[in-house]
């Protein structure tokens, strides 16, 4: 069934990807009843690939992150489904192990790198604490690895960074040790959600050049969670986009862009206000997609995007579409897929 | 014809622990009637001292603000009052600008109450029109701010900066915060404001895809001045100063980005010279010690010594953000 329509299992590629979600389902228990915000995800990652989640506020795209790294509160949020990495489920895995899967073969870098650095831990610290709770090596030598990692980032001055506190440092060498950090233990697979969101835009160039240079040296695949569709358009193989919870779209980049197939896809770049002047300075108007997302907790009927959606007719209010194979390459899930009228 | 808003060396100095932070260190514009400038530059460039300043939330430290004309600076009491209603702004948090507990309703008759405006019955249907004119829900004045959503919200702040029919609004920052779909229908609300009212705007923002798309001039700030003053769609097209090329080079889709950590000097201790020599790949011995001036060059003002040199080297390039 899901298998059928992965656009990975043609034959053409048989190894496994090295993350494979199936049906993956989050619901937070909140005081006014249960809000489901992912419903029934299914997501591949091979090794050394980098794949883009990309939606609005609230689509389910860092809910998603965490639950690979099982970082939501057991009390608040019920993880369903399976969350294979390299064959194993880390839903069924015993904490233990889970800590181990943690910061070593799967990091994670955020968003907020102020809040995400202990204020009176010096840079160092919190690289040799990295590095000795996943290796059993001397102070000395994880030192030593950590001036590494501050080269590997090309952290101006690496030495004399490792005794200075997180406030010393701007925003952008703040994000350079995150994924110093992130990348101590040599993981498979890096988790970025929005980590060049609290940036300005050319240290924002300078993190996803750095991002892309540490995948080419050591071969990790990334999760880059965005809201940011320019931050996709170069920097990832593929691309799926998520809406209340569901994902929507699933193509190589390059198609994303060129031939959005949901109307959703469309409406975001429609809405992005580049290239929207001409060489005389008249303005195309902006298209909006109309409302707002809608609550997790009282979804519309059929399709999640419906009450949005210029090209709905009366069977996307009665039935939910399922992802299949859309015009050319890759996953779409609309009952009128395409090109927009 | 008299701009509408004019800034004449406008700095605002701040007194810090290690020295002066120049925030806002000489700025001269100036804003036609109906014209939307937009301001872009990074983090501690001066943009938003510039927004308060112009605003009157904070002082100047030398030069001055002129409204149609008229030195702000200089007036007190009524004709101050007079003035202030003439300019307003809308501010970036859509959820730290509005009063939580107070309706919508109230917020939006604030500005009535203060300017001691009509009657109460008079403040709600103003109030009314300014719900409509923004296109909230008819209801939406019994209810408060955490009702609405974060576009619905900014649609509030933005009704509220109306109600005094001012003539210039300063914008700082106004859809940062919000989804890409939500910050197409703002912008929208904004130009259809723009189109029926004649408003002037100052717009403020990080993103140059928000400023190319909705200012008619942009002015490009580097560390409290202005380096490149512009048409927008001609900015895009052809920057002048090194600094914009970088920055549209940044944000361009596949933008070529360096791996190296290369950032904005702190404006506690802004470089000698012009203060984007360190940074510049065009560096020469005079940038380290002449701060060069804005001068107009192809229609457009630049504050680089070699400009035109640098604009010869790069003409049969693709333009930056192409």
């Amino acid at each position: 069934m899901a298998q059928a329509t992965d656009p990975g299992a043609d034959g053409a590629n048989p190894a496994p990807p090295l993350l494979r979600l199936r049906g993956v389902s989050v619901t937070f228990k909140t005081s006014k009843g249960l809000s489901p915000v992912v419903r029934g995800l299914d997501l591949d990652i091979r090794a050394g690939e980098t794949v883009a989640l990309v939606g609005e506020s609230g689509c389910g795209k860092s809910v998603t992150a965490l639950s690979i790294l099982r970082l939501l509160p057991p009390a608040h949020a019920s993880i369903g489904g399976s969350i294979l990495f390299e064959g194993r489920d880390l839903l069924s895995l015993p904490l233990k192990d889970m800590q181990d899967v943690r910061g070593d073969s799967i990091s994670m870098v955020f968003q907020e790198p102020m809040t995400s650095l202990n204020p009176v831990m010096t840079i160092g610290e919190h690289l040799v604490e990295t590095i000795r709770q996943h290796r059993r090596v001397s102070r000395a030598e994880a030192l030593r690895q950590g001036i590494e990692l501050l080269k590997a980032v090309r952290m101006p001055d690496p030495e004399r960074r490792m005794a200075e506190y997180p406030h010393r440092l701007s925003g952008g060498q703040r994000q350079r040790v995150m994924i110093a950090r992130a990348i101590a233990c040599r993981p498979k697979l890096l988790l970025a959600d929005e980590p060049t969101t609290a940036l300005d835009v050319t240290v924002q160039a300078q993190i996803l050049a750095l991002l892309r240079q540490l995948q080419q040296d050591f071969g990790i695949a990334i999760l880059l969670i965005t809201h940011d569709l320019r931050v996709v358009a170069d920097f990832a193989d593929r691309v799926v986009v998520m809406y209340a919870g569901r994902k929507v779209e699933d193509t190589v980049a390059g198609r994303l862009f060129g031939a959005p197939q949901h109307p959703y896809t469309q409406g975001l770049l429609a809405a992005t206000p580049r290239g929207m002047r001409d060489a005389a300075g008249g303005r195309r108007r902006l298209r909006e997609i109309a409302g707002t997302v809608p609550d997790p907790m009282a979804p519309p009927p059929g399709c999640p995007f419906q009450p949005r959606c210029s090209r709905a007719i009366e069977q996307c209010g009665r039935e939910l579409p399922l992802l299949g194979p859309a015009d050319g390459d890759g996953l779409v899930a609309c009952f009128r897929p395409g090109a927009a009228p | 014809m008299t701009p509408l808003l004019e800034l004449r060396g406008l700095a605002r100095h701040f007194a810090v622990r290690g020295g002066t932070l120049r925030a806002l260190d000489g700025v001269d514009l100036a804003l036609n009637p109906g014209e939307t400038l937009g301001i872009v530059g990074e983090s501690g460039c001066g943009k938003t001292t510039l927004a308060k300043t112009v605003i009157g939330l904070q002082a100047p430290t030398a030069g001055e603000v002129l409204l149609e004309g008229q030195p702000i600076a200089a007036l007190k009491g009524g004709p101050l009052k007079a003035v202030r209603r003439r300019m307003q702004m809308v501010f970036q948090d859509p959820f730290g600008s509005l009063n939580p507990r107070a309706t919508v309703g109230r917020i939006l008759r604030e500005p009535f109450i203060v300017h001691g405006l009509g009657t109460r019955a008079e403040q709600w249907r103003w109030a009314e029109e300014l719900v409509e004119k923004v296109g909230l829900p008819s209801d939406s004045l019994r209810r408060h701010p955490h009702e609405f959503s974060g576009g619905q919200r900014q649609r509030i702040g933005i009704a509220r900066a109306l109600a005094l029919r001012p003539a210039l609004i300063v914008c700082d920052e106004p859809v940062s915060a919000l989804d890409v779909s939500v910050q197409a229908q703002v912008l929208n609300l904004l130009l259809d404001l723009q189109q029926a009212e004649g408003i002037s705007y100052l717009f403020i923002s990080h993103d140059l895809g928000v400023v190319e798309y909705i200012a008619d001039r942009v002015a490009v700030m580097y560390l409290g001045r202005v380096v490149e003053l512009s048409d927008a769609h001609r900015i895009w097209e052809r920057p002048l100063h090194p600094y914009t090329r970088r920055l549209l080079s940044a944000v361009a889709i596949g933008g070529a980005g360096q791996a190296s950590a290369d950032e904005v000097p702190s404006p506690l201790n802004p470089p000698s010279g012009c203060r984007y020599h360190p940074r510049c790949p065009f560096v020469q011995d005079r940038c380290r010690s002449e701060a060069p001036a804005l001068r107009q060059l192809e229609g457009a003002q630049v504050a680089c010594h070699f400009a035109e040199k640098i604009a010869a080297s790069h003409a049969d390039d693709p333009a930056p953000g192409g």
